[in-house]
């Protein structure tokens, strides 16, 4: 009962939360700004973030309209402000140019972006630019596979260890000539899995960050630290390798044939579990949930989901184990004293993994709509789903065949436990790739207060707004090109003259600087500007700021998919 | 096999969690400075 109402304490701390703001590297200046007409041609390009990316992990291309390269080298640290990137550039003649940037966060994702810049005063009209393609992630399919085996033979070990020292070692005692041997023996499986899987995890990361192959080690190990991702990860192994050490000892001094345990035992076991938590503790304090504000309570409910995962997947197919090596005249009487005592602790895991797991998405989503709406979002729900289908397997275990386990009912066991580690298998999956994904910016939050969803494809829209009616028309509506913005402002069927309207850009998929225009009045009530603004696909958010003369100013926002 | 192996070894083993402690805890450190 106590439990049940801590972790109903933390469900309810979680949802009392401050809705919070991750914090990737975002883009807070750029020198020349965007989308700005120089007279004289600049010579470097300047990148502003707000943390001090690594240069040797960023790519800043310059280029004009027809793909030839500017830049002369590569990006460097500006001696003058750490968070700043530098890339000197050719003498550019008059034109427009297209800067492309992508750089690795400290909590190891990577962030790009592009904008524009035109040297004049003969700059001539926009070109269309291609659009790059801007990926909410740079994982690649080995990369999330060499995540999802380190996550899951990590968990699965230390859940077998847990499994094996607390959960099923008075099987020993209880059944005679039952052994545990095959539980510790799957241990070591996972265990060597682990320990090659996560430095195969760092390495394959590093080689994307950089641009290598895989295959330089020469090259890519000196760089596994760099970051404070890459740093969390070799912790991480570092940490493991001292679990599975401590937890190899804690199994050899155990005797499960005698009831009491041993100091040495007592000893080992408790620096194995410290060795697990500590483990545990590392993707969330190297990953999102440190670097989304509230910190402590982030790190703590991410700790918390990937323990009662651990014990979860652990127990499961240490039950699975279980059920194949034990003699099958042993097997029920076996199973009858395992499986009550792990599903009361799988009980408590799951509630613990349901209440983090809730918490956690309020931290991390800036709406609600966001679950929806963003590849974020949706991964939570395909994630959340699995669970709940693996919950409701659980439930059939924890209702139908625990209370009276015979033969043919350990077969069911077999069955639902088979399908419950598969589906949790799947959600570690989903985990392993929601934890690649950035979680939406904070600028997402604008989503929610759209007047308005347009796009992809040219706009015309209305909008009633403090008792004006607004016609909205964007062509072609193209990201990198130059689209043309119109408002027309009317009241009571009359055109509205002689307004001030300013427009704003932000981009909701990824937190960079907002851009302003002010729109001209080129016919009466309707005002007007070309730009190069929607500098990126995706979801935008255009702010039309208006002051009517002499009235109270008002803002209308629509959320617009500019496609490439 | 003689009790002081097996204490030595549960010390070590003692040792390896507090050593994983320690990581995290100076990990913890960085990010609450």
């Amino acid at each position: 009962m106590r439990r049940v109402c801590a972790v109903a304490a933390v469900a309810a701390g979680a949802l009392l939360l401050p809705v919070a703001a991750s914090a990737h590297a975002y883009l807070v200046r750029t020198v020349p700004a965007a989308s700005v007409t120089l007279n004289v041609a600049p010579h470097t390009v300047a990148l502003t973030f707000d943390e001090a990316v690594e240069p040797r992990f960023a790519i800043v291309s310059v280029t004009d309209a027809d793909a030839n390269q500017e830049a002369t080298g590569s990006p460097q640290r500006s001696s003058a402000n750490p968070d700043t990137l530098v890339v000197p550039i050719k003498h550019v003649p008059e034109g427009w140019y297209l800067v492309y940037w992508r750089a690795i966060s400290v909590d190891g994702h990577p962030v790009q972006g592009v904008f524009t810049f035109a040297v004049g005063p003969n700059e001539g009209p926009p070109p269309q630019f291609a659009a790059p393609h801007v990926s909410e992630t740079a994982t690649t399919t080995p990369l999330l596979i060499a995540r999802w085996l380190m996550f899951l033979a990590t968990m699965t070990a230390i859940g077998l260890f847990v499994l094996r020292v607390a959960i099923a070692r008075p099987l020993v005692r209880r059944v005679d000539g039952a052994r545990l041997r095959a539980v510790s023996i799957a241990f070591g499986v996972a265990s060597v899995i682990g320990l090659v899987a996560v430095p195969a995890y760092v390495e394959e990361s590093t080689a994307i960050d950089s641009l290598r192959s895989f295959l330089s080690f020469g090259a890519l190990v000196p760089l596994w630290r760099t970051t404070a991702f890459g740093r969390g990860y070799v912790d991480l192994w570092i940490c493991f390798t001292l679990f599975v050490g401590a937890a190899v000892v804690a199994l050899w001094l155990d005797k499960p044939e005698r009831r009491q345990r041993s100091v040495a035992s007592l000893l080992a076991t408790a620096g194995a579990l410290v060795a697990a938590a500590a483990t545990l503790a590392l993707p969330g304090v190297s990953g999102h949930a440190a670097q989304t504000s509230p910190r402590g309570w982030s790190v703590v409910l991410d700790w918390l989901h990937l323990v009662s995962g651990s014990i979860w997947i652990g127990g499961l197919i240490g039950l699975l184990v279980l059920w194949l090596s034990l003699p099958a005249a042993r097997r029920v009487a076996g199973l009858a004293v395992a499986v009550p005592r792990f599903s009361n602790a799988a009980f408590v895991s799951v509630m613990v993994l349901l209440a983090t797991g809730v918490g956690a998405s309020i931290i991390h989503l800036p709406t609600v709509d966001a679950l929806w709406l963003t590849p974020y979002g949706k991964t939570i729900l395909v994630k959340s789903g699995i669970l709940l289908a693996a919950m409701a397997v659980a439930a059939v275990n924890l209702l139908h065949v625990k209370p009276k386990l015979d033969e043919s009912r350990t077969r069911v066991l077999r069955a639902t436990v088979s399908t419950e580690a598969v589906l949790v298998a799947g959600a570690i999956f989903a985990a392993a790739l929601l934890s690649s994904l950035a979680p939406p910016p904070p600028a997402f939050a604008e989503e929610g207060k759209a007047q308005v969803r347009v796009g992809p494809g040219p706009v015309v829209a209305s909008v009633d707004e403090a008792g004006y009616k607004l016609h909205v028309l964007v062509a072609p509506n193209k990201a990198v090109a130059a689209n043309s913005f119109a408002l027309r402002i009317t009241k009571g069927g009359k055109p509205v003259t002689g307004a001030s309207v300013t427009l704003s850009f932000a981009m909701l998929d990824m937190q960079m600087p907002n851009q302003e225009y002010q729109l001209a009045e080129t016919s009466p009530g309707v005002y007007t500007r070309k730009a190069p603004a929607l500098v990126m696909v995706g979801h935008w958010g255009l702010s039309f700021e208006v002051t009517p003369k002499g009235e109270v100013p008002f803002t209308a926002l629509v959320v617009d998919r500019a496609n490439g | 096999m003689s009790v002081y192996v097996r204490l030595v070894a549960s010390f070590v083993a003692l040792g390896a969690g507090c050593a994983a402690a320690v990581i995290v805890i100076d990990q913890l450190r960085r990010i609450f400075a």
